[in-house]
C-alpha cells in the first residue's frame, strides 16, 4: 500500500434535489481525501446522506456542486460513457439493498459484472467467478438464484460481486446491516482481507459502533437541514 | 451474456412475458388471418375457374351460370339444346365441347352428366390432365360412375359399390330407379369437382326420361332417341386466345344459350363485392392498428417494468449500449415469440376456416406462405423493437440511483 497517493479526493461538494417549493440537501461535504488502499468507515445517523455520498463518489450521481477527483480526474467532467467504463473496472460496490439481478444465478451475477468490465480475459471468468463464491463459502449455489439464497448468502454473493473485476475502489452501504454479527463480521473481513489483498480503497459505509472501531479512520457525517431555496447548508465531514 | 440477461428477465415475469407475447400473437394472428382470408379467397376462386376457358350454358345470369357449373352449387338457369353442343364440337376455332349436365344428386353430392373425353380434358396443354384416376377407369356404358375424391372420401363409396339416384339438388328428393355402379374414383383436384359424382350424360336422360313419365302417371317406357337432349352446360376449350374472342363474338348471335369467360366472371364478381370487401378489410385495419398500438404499449411496459434490473446494470458499470441490446433484445425476443406464435395460429385459424369454406361452399382455398405475410412478420417484429426503443432511451436518461 502507498499511503501517499492520493487516489480521491472531494472539495466542496454538495447534491441538492429540487422541487417546487424547496431545496433539499442530501448532502455536502466540503473536503475528503482518501489515499489508495485505505480503509474508510463513513458513519452518520439515517439520513445524513451516506448512501448518496456512495453514489457520488461512484459517478451514479452527479454532483450539484464542487467537484469529485479520482487519481486527478474530475468525474463529472468525464463522459457519461466513460464514467461507466470507469465504473464497471474501477469501481466495486455494495448496495444497501444488494441489488443481485433476481434473473441470474449466483455466478451469472459475478459473470454479468466482469463482462461489463473485461479487466479479467474471457476465458478465466469462470474459473475467476466460481473461486471467488469458494472462498465466500458458496462454491454448492453457484447454479442458484438470489431467492434461492439466505440474506447471508445473497450479501456473500454481492460482496464477491464488488470486488470480481479487482477494483481499486469498493464502496460498501451499510454491508452488515442486514446480517446476522457472525455473517456481518464474515463479510467484513472478505472485504477488508480483499482490499489489503489488492491494494483498494474501502469505504464502508455504518452507523454500528462495533464495525466502525474496526477501522483506523472514521468519517462523520451530519444530518442536513432542509432549506429554503437559495439557502445554503453547510454540512461538514468531521 | 447480454442475449442471457435478456432471455432470463423475461422468464422472471413469465405473467407478464406472457401477456405481451399473447397480445403480439393475437394481433399478428388475426393479420394472417385476414390477409390469407383474402388472398386464398381470390386464388381459390380463380383457381376454381382454370378448367374451365369458356363455358356455355342457358341465357340468364352468368354468376349463377358460373356458380352452377364451376362450382356445383345453385341451380342451373335452364338447358340448351344438344344442337348447339353439336354445332359447337363441329366448330373449328373449337379444340374440345364437353356437354354438362345436371340435375340428380346422391346424398347431396352433385352428379354431373357428361362425356367421357371429360377425363382426357387438359385445361392448359402440357400440365396434363384435369381429372385423374386414383382408382377404376373412365364410365363406358350408361349408369356407371366415376367418383370425386372427396365425394368417395365422405361417401365411403369404392369400387364396385352401387347407389341409386335422387332427383334436384338437395338430399331427399325421390329417387331414381337406375342403379349406379362405381368404376372409377378421381385424384383430388383441390376444386368443387371433387365432390362430384361423374356419369355418362346419357344416364342423366334416361332417368329424366323415365322420372317424367313416372310424373306423367305414364308407364315408364324408355326410348332415349325419341326425347329431345338436352345439355345444361357445355364446356369448351377454344384452339387459342385469338379463337376464344372470335368465337365469343360469334356466339354473341346465338339466341338460345349465352357463351361466358367463368374467370372474366369472378373477377366481376369480386370488383362488385369489391367495395364490401374494402369495408371489411378498413375495418380490420382499424382493428390490426389498435392491435399494433396495444402490442407497442405492451413491449413498452414490460421495458418499463424492468427498470430495477436496468438500474442496477448501470450501477454495475453497463454502457448505454449494453442497455440498449438487452431492451432490445428483450423486445424483440417477445416479439419474434409472439410473431411466430401469430403467424402459426393465424395459418391454423386459415386452415380451419379452409376447411369449413371447402365443405360448406366446395371452394378450396389456396393456402400456404404469401408474400403479404413477410411484410406482416418483418413489420410487426420492427414495430415491436421500435417499441422497446423507447423504455431503452427513458431508462437511459432516467435517475438509475433512486432505484438502487
Amino acid at each position: 500500500m502507498d499511503g501517499d497517493e492520493k487516489m480521491l479526493e472531494l472539495n466542496q461538494v454538495r447534491k441538492e434535489y429540487r422541487d417546487v417549493l424547496q431545496t433539499i440537501t442530501a448532502v455536502a461535504v466540503e473536503h475528503l481525501m482518501m489515499q489508495t488502499g485505505e480503509q474508510i468507515a463513513l458513519v452518520g445517523p439515517s439520513g445524513s446522506g451516506k448512501t448518496t455520498l456512495l453514489h457520488l463518489i461512484s459517478g451514479l450521481l452527479t454532483p450539484t456542486a464542487g467537484e469529485i477527483k479520482f487519481n486527478g480526474i474530475v468525474l463529472s467532467s468525464m463522459p457519461e460513457t466513460w464514467r461507466d467504463t470507469w465504473r464497471a473496472k474501477a469501481v466495486g460496490y455494495i448496495f444497501q439493498k444488494l441489488n443481485l439481478l433476481s434473473s441470474l444465478t449466483a455466478l451469472e451475477n459475478l459473470l454479468v459484472a466482469m463482462s461489463f468490465a473485461n479487466v479479467i480475459p474471457k476465458k478465466e471468468q469462470r474459473q475467476w467467478a466460481s473461486q471467488l463464491l469458494d472462498q465466500v463459502g458458496l462454491s454448492d449455489k453457484l447454479g442458484k438464484f438470489p431467492h434461492q439464497l439466505s440474506m447471508g448468502e445473497q450479501q456473500r454473493v454481492a460482496a464477491a460481486r464488488a470486488v470480481i473485476n479487482k477494483p481499486s475502489l469498493i464502496l460498501a452501504d451499510e454491508p452488515t446491516a442486514s446480517l446476522d454479527q457472525d455473517n456481518g463480521l464474515l463479510v467484513l473481513d472478505m472485504l477488508r482481507q480483499f482490499a489489503k489483498e489488492s491494494g483498494s480503497t474501502l469505504v464502508v459505509s455504518t452507523h454500528d459502533r462495533q464495525i466502525m472501531n474496526q477501522f483506523e479512520r472514521i468519517c462523520s457525517l451530519r444530518k442536513p437541514s432542509e432549506e429554503v431555496i437559495g439557502s445554503a447548508t453547510s454540512n461538514r465531514l468531521a | 451474456m447480454r442475449l442471457l440477461i435478456a432471455w432470463r428477465n423475461l422468464l422472471a415475469k413469465p405473467v407478464q412475458s406472457g401477456l405481451t407475447v399473447l397480445i403480439v400473437a393475437a394481433t399478428i394472428a388475426m393479420l394472417a388471418v385476414v390477409t390469407l382470408l383474402s388472398t386464398g379467397t381470390h386464388a381459390g376462386l380463380v383457381r376454381a375457374t382454370e378448367p374451365f376457358d369458356l363455358i356455355v350454358g342457358a341465357k340468364g345470369s352468368p354468376n349463377q351460370l358460373v356458380l352452377n357449373t364451376v362450382f356445383l352449387k345453385d341451380v342451373p338457369i335452364g338447358n340448351v339444346s344438344h344442337e348447339i353442343y353439336e354445332k359447337l364440337s363441329e366448330n373449328p376455332l373449337v379444340a374440345s365441347a364437353i356437354p354438362l349436365a345436371f340435375g340428380d344428386n346422391y346424398k347431396g353430392y352433385t352428379i354431373v352428366g357428361s362425356g367421357s373425353d371429360i377425363f382426357s380434358h387438359e385445361p392448359k396443354v402440357g400440365q396434363g390432365q384435369w381429372l385423374q384416376f386414383a382408382a377404376g377407369r373412365s364410365f363406358s356404358v350408361p349408369f356407371e360412375a366415376v367418383v370425386g375424391a372427396k365425394a368417395a372420401q365422405e361417401l365411403g363409396l369404392k369400387l364396385g359399390d352401387e347407389f341409386k339416384s335422387a332427383h334436384g339438388f338437395i338430399p331427399g328428393g325421390d329417387t331414381h330407379d337406375h342403379v349406379y355402379q362405381v368404376v372409377g374414383i378421381l385424384q383430388s383436384v383441390n376444386g368443387p369437382y371433387d365432390q362430384a359424382v361423374l356419369v355418362p350424360i346419357e344416364s342423366i336422360w334416361l332417368a329424366h326420361e323415365k322420372h317424367e313419365s313416372k310424373a306423367e302417371g305414364e308407364v315408364a317406357i324408355e326410348d332415349s332417341h325419341e326425347h329431345e337432349h338436352e345439355v345444361t352446360a357445355i364446356l369448351v376449350k377454344p384452339k387459342g386466345y385469338s379463337e376464344a374472342m372470335r368465337l365469343y363474338q360469334q356466339f354473341q348471335q346465338e339466341k338460345g344459350a349465352q357463351m361466358i369467360f367463368p374467370a372474366q366472371v369472378i373477377v366481376q364478381l369480386f370488383s362488385i363485392l369489391g367495395q364490401g370487401e374494402q369495408m371489411l378489410r378498413s375495418i380490420a385495419y382499424v382493428i390490426i392498428v389498435m392491435g399494433l398500438m396495444i402490442m407497442a404499449l405492451s413491449v413498452y411496459w414490460s421495458a418499463l417494468g424492468r427498470v430495477r434490473d436496468r438500474s442496477i446494470l448501470r450501477a454495475l458499470g453497463a454502457s448505454a449500449r449494453d442497455i440498449f441490446t438487452v431492451i432490445l433484445a428483450e423486445s424483440a425476443l417477445l416479439t419474434i415469440l409472439g410473431v411466430v406464435i401469430g403467424i402459426l395460429t393465424g395459418h391454423g385459424i386459415y386452415l380451419v376456416l379452409v376447411k369449413v369454406m371447402e365443405s360448406k361452399t366446395a371452394i378450396v382455398l389456396t393456402s400456404g406462405v404469401i408474400p403479404e405475410e413477410i411484410y406482416i412478420v418483418i413489420g410487426g417484429t420492427l414495430f415491436g423493437i421500435l417499441a422497446g426503443l423507447i423504455p431503452a432511451v427513458l431508462t437511459y436518461k432516467m435517475d438509475v440511483a433512486k432505484y438502487l
